[in-house]
């Protein structure tokens, strides 16, 4: 089957059928609905392509993509995305005035980088800034690769904070196991272009998927499992 | 087969100078033919497959201007200005391939510019491929934040610039660092060889003739 971007509407915001790409993908399923969902996987394992292959960066040599037209992204780099010298600027050309930049970037706790020169903000913040970027101008879905990269452990709560926030689909792509357990709410484990396993987060980390294809086990799943307990999820708490 | 070719920055910064002066002079021919031994140079260094790669996307910058200005005026006038173009983008491209970055480096210390400057400059010039992957990568950022056509063309230097005096300013600083007392160690001085000659040769024969002719 040649490759095409399907038409129809479907119920997925994204979905990727029997995604062929070179040798680096090797028959990807996959569908996002909505929440966090989580591609894991080792170095070289295909993560990034699948993301560029969502944002339509990539052509697929066979399969279908099904995608919104407007996705909004952030990469390995964040600084790819910075065109204004300050944050400030950056915003106010979605956001049209101060009073609602400063209340766009204090709903999120980031405020005080208001004045900050976007080129000189640490890896962590800049990363932050970015995502903002990618939301801001009001996309159906958000891709994000290697979130934490660089990131310090107050930035990682606060990225995954910001992510979890958001109220559109997101996808993200790590093989920070810690970040994605506290962050995504379904996970699809990548390995050499095939999608291994996918399920609940939870469930994932509690099986030994990731353990086969080299991650150790989650130290929080590790004690969990020493003292007998299970972690649960907000949803199965509430239920 | 791929040969060790490379010439001096010297010869390099003259042939340029050179060239410019001959189209501006009017002497288009022997200007063009600089321009020609410096490509053969090139095959010679680099193989035909990449100097023809190049050639192939040199042709868009002739082809459309030649149509245009055959359409306007007369096509000798079209060829006139086509071969012009064509010389100064080889010229320009041959010299700095032709240059090794080491040599370019110590030139540019002797000529008193700072050691990091002086290594980023090559560096710059010879991390153009790696520039096309940054390209891509920037292109796709920013159309991750929302911008497309017009807007995504004029925002995209900013990030582009920012990103390359930023690393070549750090993988010049690591060089440094590393041979911190004698730069010169790493550096291979220049050296006046039979390339450079002929070249030479080339251009004091060429302006013999127009002085003569004058």
């Amino acid at each position: 089957m040649a490759f095409k971007y399907v038409e129809v509407v479907s119920l997925a915001k994204i979905e990727l059928i029997d995604v062929w790409y070179k040798d680096i993908l090797k028959g990807i399923n996959l569908r996002v609905n909505d929440g966090i969902v989580a591609l894991v996987g080792p170095n070289g394992a295909g993560k990034t392509t699948i993301l560029k292959v969502m944002v339509k960066a990539l052509k697929p040599d066979r399969g279908s993509v099904v995608a919104p037209e407007k996705v909004g992204s952030s990469w390995q780099n964040p600084y790819y995305s910075f065109t204004k010298p300050t944050v400030l600027e950056e915003f106010l050309e979605y956001l049209g005035s101060v009073e609602e930049v400063e209340e766009f970037l204090g709903s999120y706790g980031l405020k005080h980088l208001l004045n900050r020169y976007t080129f000189k903000l640490s890896v962590g913040q800049a990363r932050l800034v970015s995502i903002l970027l990618a939301v801001v101008w009001g996309p159906e879905a958000l891709v994000i690769d290697e979130p934490t990269n660089g990131l310090s452990l107050r930035e990682r709560y606060a990225v995954s904070r910001l992510l979890r926030s958001i109220k559109i689909p997101v996808v993200i792509a790590s093989h920070d196991l810690d970040f994605i357990l506290m962050t995504s709410d379904y996970v699809y484990v990548v390995n050499d272009g095939h999608i291994v396993c996918e399920g609940n987060t939870l469930d994932v980390f509690y099986s030994d998927v990731l353990q086969h294809i080299g991650f150790p086990e989650p130290e929080v799943v590790r004690i969990g499992k020493e003292l007998g307990l299970r972690l649960r999820s907000v949803d199965e708490v509430k239920s | 087969m791929r040969l060790r070719v490379s010439i001096h920055p010297v010869t390099g910064f003259i042939s340029v100078v050179w060239v410019l002066t001959s189209l501006y002079m009017g002497y288009v021919l022997s200007a063009f033919v600089l321009s020609l031994i410096l490509t053969i140079l090139l095959v010679m260094s680099k193989g035909v497959k990449e100097v023809v790669n190049l050639l192939k996307l040199y042709a868009w910058l002739v082809i459309p201007p030649f149509i245009i200005l055959t359409i306007m005026y007369t096509p000798l006038e079209a060829l006139d200005m086509s071969i012009r173009l064509l010389t100064i983008a080889l010229v320009f491209t041959n010299v700095l391939q032709l240059i090794t970055p080491l040599e370019l480096t110590y030139t540019l210390m002797r000529l008193r510019i700072p050691t990091t400057a002086s290594l980023a400059i090559p560096m710059v010039i010879r991390l153009s491929e790696y520039m096309g992957y940054i390209v891509n990568e920037t292109l796709i950022a920013l159309r991750g934040r929302g911008l497309r056509r017009r807007k995504l063309l004029m925002s995209l230097p900013i990030p582009l610039v920012v990103h390359t005096i930023k690393s070549s300013t750090q993988l010049a600083e690591a060089l440094t660092q590393k041979t911190f007392r004698n730069v010169n160690l790493v550096l291979g001085k220049p050296k006046v060889g039979l390339t450079d000659t002929l070249i030479y040769l080339y251009i004091v024969l060429m302006t013999l003739k127009y002085l003569l002719i004058i």
